[in-house]
């Protein structure tokens, strides 16, 4: 077998994604488009399931215009969409190995755009791990996706813009919510960051109009409180909220139940980095974009020449942002591919960069209005699991450390966290948190697994069907292997 | 399938409705049903991320032990059953 070669090929088929890929052709780029959804969109443009839809439908009027124009933009020869195919290796910056479920192939390319997007984050505490306990990610797939909502009574607990929009949007399908709780004291404290918010334009629009179905709605609001645990024999049936006080510890002696069958939550979105993690592209924390980004130049190139990294699975953003920086890194990985940028690209590339400004400037207000100094750690008990594929408790793992076994890699290999289905997705974070909290050596970084592939998890027989030999191991995937 | 779109498939033995286009996931909350896996050491686990990261939602399809309930479309006659995590150790 040949390995197919085009100029670009583009990581997932969401708001960036498929921008990006428009914009590529729209240069005239040969260009690959693989997503590991079967329907084209991602996260944010997501296609209704058809015949059932239950719930009023959420999808404006504006948005469902510019879906089909993103779709438009991907209807031409010259761009091939792979639906239910999977990235499962980035060999090195030209190479990537797929997987689409009955077999595995190689496709190279003189650019690679990553945009896989983000997750939900979510910090543990008492009964997180109970059925109806759901991210907001989850309640808004649910709800926009598939018309369907979670069971009633719903509490909306936790942090930042996605949890408000996930209530608003409850409550406009007519869901009984019977509390937002939102850890910052400041949602309502818009006017403070006017300045920045200003240069949302109709962004700033949805959040007001988020906030007055709240407000309209009489929901209790309770600002500057959190859930404190879940409770539940086979599934959720209450929690316990309280207020955070100053040093961002819960005061558990004020304390109050609320029946839910349903709760949604979230601490913000963070990127989805298996992939940029695989080369190795340099990173850095922004605690207020959803914590590890990828560093990221004016052309949306990452560390590693002719790797592109744009949307949430490079820094959260939401959805504008996405879209912007998918359609600069599509025309960018073009001319990287050396095709060369027409006078009106070259104008549609500097309005997008202006646009980009000003977009961030509207987040970082955004992002102001939702930060506080919670910590969420506070709510561990030694019940509380950590790890939910392997069952790891935070007593567990304070056991080892008793022991000695302190870093990441050695409580990995005592208790197996980290070693599940999820790949980690659900607790590496957290085990890097609380390794670092009482870690010995603050200056010393942390040795964390490694990223290996494959980045998802891919069915033997797609292997066993690939034609080539697999790709060797690179000595150190976190050492990029060429730079710019 | 019937013209409504509507089809029928079971959950460790229970008849749910589903409808074409939806995930098993989504048909089983509508039903009111929220626990579909048991974890390791035996709890009640279900739909979580709603993106395919989590793994909590795995299913038992017609056999097979590997399937995400957020990720999988309903089909006709499906037989669903609930995961023990602990039963392959
Ligand atoms: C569960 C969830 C629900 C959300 N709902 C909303 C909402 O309702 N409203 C809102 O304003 N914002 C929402 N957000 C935020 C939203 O994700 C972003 O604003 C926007 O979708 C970002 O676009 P993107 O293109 O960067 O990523 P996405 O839209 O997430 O697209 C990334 C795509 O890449 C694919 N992908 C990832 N890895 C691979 C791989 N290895 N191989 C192949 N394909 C891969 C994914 O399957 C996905 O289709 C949600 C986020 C999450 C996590
Ligand atoms: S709900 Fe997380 S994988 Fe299905």
């Amino acid at each position: 077998m040949t390995i197919e070669e085009v100029d670009v090929t583009i990581i997932g088929a969401g708001a960036a994604g498929l921008s990006a890929a428009g914009e590529a052709a729209r240069m005239g780029a040969r260009v690959v488009l693989v997503d590991d959804n079967q329907h084209p969109g991602g996260q944010y443009f997501r296609q209704p399931s058809p015949q059932n839809y239950k719930c009023k439908s959420l999808v404006s009027e504006k948005d469902r215009h510019r879906f089909v124009q993103l779709l438009k933009g991907i209807d031409t020869p010259l761009v091939r969409y792979c639906p239910g195919t999977t990235v499962w290796d980035i060999h090195d910056q030209f190479t990537i190995g797929l997987a689409d479920g009955e077999r595995s192939r190689r496709i190279r390319s003189a650019a690679i755009v990553i945009s896989a997007g983000a997750r939900d984050h979510v910090y543990p505490f008492p009964g997180w791990t109970l059925p109806g306990v759901i991210t907001a990610g989850g309640s808004q797939n649910l709800i926009k996706g598939m018309g369907i909502a979670p069971a009633a009574p719903v509490v909306v607990a936790g942090n930042g813009p996605l949890l408000l929009v996930a209530a608003a949007n409850l409550v406009s399908v007519g869901v009984e919510v019977a509390a937002v709780v939102e850890a910052s004291n400041r949602p309502w404290n818009i006017v403070r960051h006017a300045a920045k918010l200003i240069h949302g334009g109709s962004n700033l629009g949805l959040a007001i109009k988020y906030l007055k179905i709240l407000y309209k709605s009489k929901i209790p609001f309770l600002r500057g409180y959190g859930v404190i645990a879940a409770y539940g024999s086979e599934c959720l049936s209450a929690v316990d909220v309280a207020p955070i006080i100053r040093n961002g510890k819960f005061e558990r002696s004020q304390a109050r139940r609320i029946t839910a069958k349903t709760m949604v939550t979230g601490m913000g979105l963070t990127p989805s980095l298996e992939l940029p993690r695989l080369l190795g592209l340099k990173e850095t924390s922004m605690p207020l974009r959803g914590g590890p980004n990828i560093i990221t130049n004016e052309k949306m190139m990452s560390s590693v020449f002719g790797v592109f990294v744009a949307g949430d699975g490079s820094s959260i953003g939401g959805v504008e942002l996405s879209l912007v920086e998918g359609r600069i890194a599509g025309i960018n990985a073009a001319i990287h591919a050396g095709i060369g940028a027409s006078e009106s690209m070259q104008l549609s590339l500097t309005r997008d960069l202006s646009a980009h400004r000003r977009l961030c400037k509207f987040r970082s207000g955004l992002e102001r209005v939702f930060m506080n100094n919670v910590d969420w750690y506070d709510l561990l008990t030694p019940e509380t699991i950590i790890c939910r594929c392997e069952d790891v408790t935070w007593g567990k793992l304070h056991k080892c450390k008793e022991k000695g076994l302190i870093t990441p890699l050695q409580l990995k290999a005592a208790t197996r966290i980290g070693m599940g289905r999820c790949q980690g997705r659900n607790c590496l974070g957290t085990l890097a948190a609380l390794t670092s909290h009482e870690g010995d050596d603050p200056t010393k970084e942390q040795e964390m697994p490694r990223t290996r592939p494959p980045a998802r998890p891919i069915l033997l027989s797609e292997l066993l069907h690939e034609q080539l030999p697999p790709p060797e191991l690179p000595d150190d995937p976190h050492l990029p292997r060429q730079q710019d | 399938m019937n013209a409504n779109g509507q089809l029928n498939f079971r959950f460790d033995g229970q008849e749910i409705i589903g409808y074409a286009g939806e995930s098993i996931a989504a048909a089983l909350i509508a039903s009111g049903i929220s626990a579909t896996r048991l974890s390791a050491t035996g709890m009640p686990r279900g739909y979580f991320c709603g993106m395919g990261v989590c793994w909590e939602c795995v299913v038992r399809i017609n056999g097979i032990n590997t399937v995400r309930a957020c990720r999988q479309v309903v089909e006709d006659g499906m037989i669903v059953e609930t995961v023990n995590a602990a039963e392959k150790l």
